[in-house]
């Protein structure tokens, strides 16, 4: 008997070790990724590699007319494997690359261009596209650039932090994210579109983001290998090679400022108020400029041959600017009910205070980086909710 | 952790068994002999507490290792009341309230989750270390047949149902990233958040119960009993997670018998 009722304790008891007992073996991966795309030549002059999207830049005529660049070499999630899209070696058009994921499960479709460097320098924001996630949909601007034979290329050149708002999972629409393209064509300046800027209240959900101004760059917004929550600064990769010299920026643009520049704590109450060092005023003002940089130098400083939102604006890596600085930032007329309705056109010249180096030049070892923001410390998490920056038709006039 | 309690929980029971040998108190006789109805009737209290978890069946593959399991103090009270038929079978219900609780951290690997940051979200499937903190209280009617192996033992069969009186069911998602969406969506690093289901869980559970009481002396009681809940802990249209949880908690009881 005595036995009996052990074994009935035991057999009460077991399962209960069930939960700590059996790890399952591993399933085979899910993700099908392409994270990284090599050459054959050292011609790469910079890639972006996103979710869905490589854009690879070469130098010009390193492969001809690019109908036939063989020994790609791409790098895969693990288990992941290449099941269209590697028979075809034409990189003269935007080229279908499809990935399954090591389980089979999941398969998913990556454009892939690999374009000679030709850098467009207007920007006319006419090329929008959507970006959709599980949470909202935001816009993405591209340019587009037809060559000799009329083909079409997207440049995905531009960025902007909508990427890292979707998180906080308070944007449904295009026109809830900080980046958007103008709703009418009225509120362009030409064209259907213009870009808008727009600073938005996060709070507490930002997790120490608790703002995020509108802004919009040359560049890459990635959250790789950092929070992006809580490191927003390095998020923003700021600049792309470039192989001429700049001498002015002209922007039209409009701007309403949304008032003090609030300083936030991490929950997003408001703590203070921020004074600019520079003129003493506290009035939320907008960001609109270009630097030329130094894109070994960066690399020797930070590791990265770009700049980020800690960076950009106090780099020793920096060889030139044009930034506005006139009232005009402050905002720009308005009509009876407090709307600014009209574009106001502007042209930046560069000061260099670094000579550069033709021969390097060539070799794309500067960049440059074209920033608008709708709060000038947006990046500090500083700024009036309601900021609000129209930007159109900017022209980099070069050399 | 858990292996330990088990485990002293089985040597206090084995020791038990020992002491039946040398005690003479015919529980049963007094309360069966008699012929009076309400002499049929044994009441008893109890106080203890539930050790186990709020557990998938098995653990699912996307669980990689359980880096810790702590069994959160969970008491409880409960009153029954035992009708005995003849001096072999009986019927015990009662009423118990009762908290069933744990916490526990893993990591996984495309573990989904819909991670919550102040009402909002994002869904998705998440590699890293999660946190899962389980503290329910219920209200317990426990439905027994009971049949004495021997004077001072009876062994208990049946079913329980459970009401929620209070739930909480939260957690944290970290040194992870997440898939928005699935996971070929876009890649979030550095992952930091919290979650917390605790509204999406059933307000009832119900499932089985098989226990053991023993009656070393004439007013104490001791029981284990095994509750398995048949009822997914969360409501059916809750997709947040890819799998089923169940409360299957051990309990150890201690009573007065009246």
């Amino acid at each position: 008997m005595k036995k009996t009722i052990v074994r009935i304790i035991f057999a009460l008891a077991m399962p209960l070790m069930v939960f700590t007992s059996c790890i399952k073996d591993e399933l085979p991966n899910t993700e099908a990724d392409i994270l990284d795309i090599i050459l054959d030549k050292d011609v790469i002059i910079s890639k972006k590699i996103e979710n869905e999207r490589i854009t690879v830049f070469i130098s010009p005529g390193a492969y001809g007319d690019r109908k036939n660049i063989r020994n790609i070499s791409y790098v895969l999630s693990e288990g992941a494997t290449i099941i269209r899209g590697n028979d075809s070696y034409d990189y003269s058009i935007s080229h279908e690359i499809e990935v399954m994921s090591e389980d089979g499960n999941w398969k998913k479709t990556h454009e892939v261009r690999i374009l000679e460097m030709a850098f467009p320098t207007e920007y006319y924001f006419e090329n929008w596209s959507e970006n959709r996630s599980s949470t909202g949909v935001y816009d993405e601007c591209f340019e587009r650039l037809m060559d000799d034979e009329g083909n079409e290329s997207d440049l995905y050149i531009w960025a902007s932090g909508n990427m890292g708002y979707r998180i906080t999972g308070k944007g449904q629409n295009p026109d809830d994210y900080p980046t958007y393209k103008t709703l009418s064509q009225d509120d362009a300046n030409n064209g259907a579109y213009a870009t808008i800027l727009e600073t938005r209240y996060v709070g507490k959900i930002g997790q120490g983001s608790p703002l995020a101004a509108g802004n919009m760059f040359i560049g890459e917004f990635s959250g790789k290998g950092i929070n992006i929550m809580k490191e927003q600064m390095k998020a923003t990769r700021f600049g792309m090679p470039f192989n001429k010299i700049p001498k002015t920026l002209k922007a039209w643009f409009k701007y309403k400022s949304g008032g003090v520049i609030n300083e936030y704590n991490a929950d997003g109450d408001i703590v203070g108020t921020y004074t600019d060092p520079a003129n003493g005023s506290n009035q939320d003002y907008a960001a609109i400029y270009a630097i030329m940089f130094d894109n070994v130098k960066a690399k020797d400083l930070y590791g990265k041959n770009y700049l980020d939102g800690s960076t950009i604006l106090s780099s020793p890596a920096e060889v030139g600017r044009a930034i506005l600085t006139d009232n005009d930032k402050y905002g720009t007329p308005t009509n009876e009910h407090g709307y600014p309705n009209e574009y106001i056109y502007k042209e930046l010249p560069f000061t260099f205070s670094k000579a550069i180096d033709p021969d390097r030049l060539a070799k794309y070892e500067y960049s440059i980086a074209i920033v608008f923001s709708s709060s000038y410390y947006g990046a500090e998490f500083k700024g009036a909710p309601g900021s609000k920056l129209w930007v159109d038709d900017v022209v980099l006039e070069c050399e | 952790m858990k292996k330990i309690y088990t485990l002293l929980a089985l040597i206090l029971i084995c020791f038990a068994v020992e002491e039946v040998n040398a005690a003479k108190v015919r529980v049963r006789e007094k309360r069966v002999e008699k012929a009076a109805p309400a002499d049929r009737f044994v009441f008893a209290a109890k106080a203890g507490f539930n050790l186990g978890g709020t557990a998938p069946m098995g653990l699912p593959a996307e669980i990689r290792s359980l880096n810790s399991f702590k069994p959160t103090f969970s008491f409880t009270i409960a009153g029954t009341a035992q009708y005995n038929f003849n001096n072999k079978w009986g019927l015990q219900s009662g009423v118990k309230f009762d908290i069933k609780g744990m916490q526990t951290d893993a990591t996984v690997k495309n573990y989904q989750l819909v991670v919550s940051m102040d009402g909002s979200t994002i869904e998705g499937v998440f590699t890293g270390d999660v946190t899962t903190k389980v503290h329910n209280s219920y209200i317990t009617l426990p439905v027994l047949a009971v049949y004495d192996i021997s004077p001072r033992w009876d062994i208990k069969l049946g079913g329980y149902v459970s009401f929620m009186v209070n739930g909480e069911f939260s957690g944290t998602a970290t040194n992870g990233y997440m898939r928005d969406g699935s996971p070929i969506g876009p890649r979030v690093d550095g992952v930091d958040a919290v979650y917390d289901f605790s509204n999406d869980m059933r307000k009832v559970d119900a499932g089985i119960q098989v226990g053991v009481d023993f009656i070393p002396y004439k007013h104490l009681l001791v029981s284990g009993d095994l509750t398995w809940g048949c009822m997914p802990l969360f409501k059916s249209d809750f997709t947040a997670m890819s799998f089923n949880m169940y409360n299957v908690y051990f309990n150890i009881g201690f009573g007065y018998v009246f």
